[in-house]
């Protein structure tokens, strides 16, 4: 009875730990979404310094956070982004707006769909 | 390769663990739904071991859920019968004065030949000689001789017996089981004039040495 106690007690924190980490990416990758954004319209706008400065703000937020998930989530889920992310410096510095755009985009369904794999659905479930 | 040396000690003492907080049975005598949750356990140990992309974390979770359900089930086992016999199913009668029950049987999808070869490894050649058989829900079977058929116990020739409890094991592998000395209100310096008696100057020295109920002392010292 003292083990199944103990066990109730594990399995309650990994409930309540796997739901701070649902909330948890939520919230960060909406706040990512929220910034590509604002760089896909800097994109468009050709002003490629404040496009640059965005995505090195979306870089250090996701260094931070995949740093926090990578004992969670799938690695190469999160080296996804991490290469998407390099890429579109690369398209930022020469100025390329179609792969930068591309690049955002593609960026934006990577955090979608780590946010969709995470979250309790029937879905994800079956 | 170190990070898979690492998952892998990790997970093979989270698996031990896990096995040891399951309980003591052996293969042979677990129910459906744990050999199930065993070989689940297993499996799942394995997956994250070969993979380092795929984080522990899972491995543990999965494993530690399906400790969580094990403890449960076998929590509301002792708790409700009906649950018992839903989850670990019934045993069936096979054999019931002395007659195989065919419809049993074929319930339990058992053969002739298994039950015959279960009877065999019982020490039961002849099947006249049962009375009944149970077939137990972890798939042994359990035996019932005929009264003219069971060996004589000194109750049957109504002889007096002395009492016989469990030997006390004082030594193994050079070790003095000071907990087994306690029990039986020994010290050590008996146990020390004990194997003087015998020839060995030192508890290391012995194998192991064991005391019965009736003061026998059995001591087998170490090959030189």
């Amino acid at each position: 009875m003292k083990l199944w106690i103990v066990m109730c007690l594990i399995m309650l924190a990994i409930v309540v730990g796997g739901s701070l980490l649902e909330r948890s990416i939520l919230k960060a990758t909406d706040y990512l979404s929220h910034i590509l954004d604002s760089a896909k319209d800097a994109v468009r706008d050709n002003q490629w310094q404040v496009a640059l400065d965005l995505r090195n703000k979306v870089d250090e937020k996701w260094r931070k956070q995949q740093k926090t998930w990578s004992p969670f989530i799938h690695n190469s889920d999160l080296n996804a982004i991490t290469v998407s992310l390099t890429r579109l410096q690369s398209f930022l510095e020469s100025k390329e707006q179609a792969h930068a755009l591309a690049e955002i985009s593609q960026l934006e369904v990577l955090l979608l769909q780590l946010h969709g794999q995470e979250v309790l659905t029937l879905k994800n479930v079956f | 390769m170190l990070i898979t040396l690492t998952r892998t000690f990790l997970l093979y003492i989270l698996v031990v663990l896990t096995m040891r907080l399951m309980g003591k049975r052996q293969i042979a005598q677990l129910e459906p739904f744990e050999l199930v949750i065993t070989i689940i356990i297993a499996e799942l140990a394995v997956i994250p071991m070969q993979d380092p992309n795929i984080p522990l974390i899972n491995g543990i979770i999965s494993i530690t859920t399906l400790l969580f359900i094990q403890v449960t089930f076998s929590v509301l086992s002792l708790r409700s019968i009906r649950f018992r016999s839903f989850l670990d199913g019934r045993y069936s009668l096979v054999i019931a004065n002395g007659k195989i029950l065919e419809k049993e049987m074929r319930k339990a999808r058992y053969n002739l030949d298994e039950l015959l070869e279960q009877l065999r490894q019982q020490s039961v050649f002849n099947l006249s000689d049962v009375e009944f058989a149970i077939l137990e829900t972890s798939g042994e079977l359990s035996v019932l001789l005929k009264s003219q058929k069971r060996p004589v116990t000194p109750e049957d020739m109504q002889l007096e017996t002395d009492y016989e409890g469990l030997p006390l094991v004082l030594i193994m592998d050079g070790q003095v089981m000071t907990s087994e000395l306690k029990a039986g209100q020994l010290g050590e310096g008996w146990l020390r004039a004990e194997l003087e008696k015998h020839g060995i100057k030192s508890p290391s020295d012995v194998l192991i040495a064991s005391l019965n109920t009736t003061g026998d002392l059995f001591i087998q010292a170490k090959e030189p």
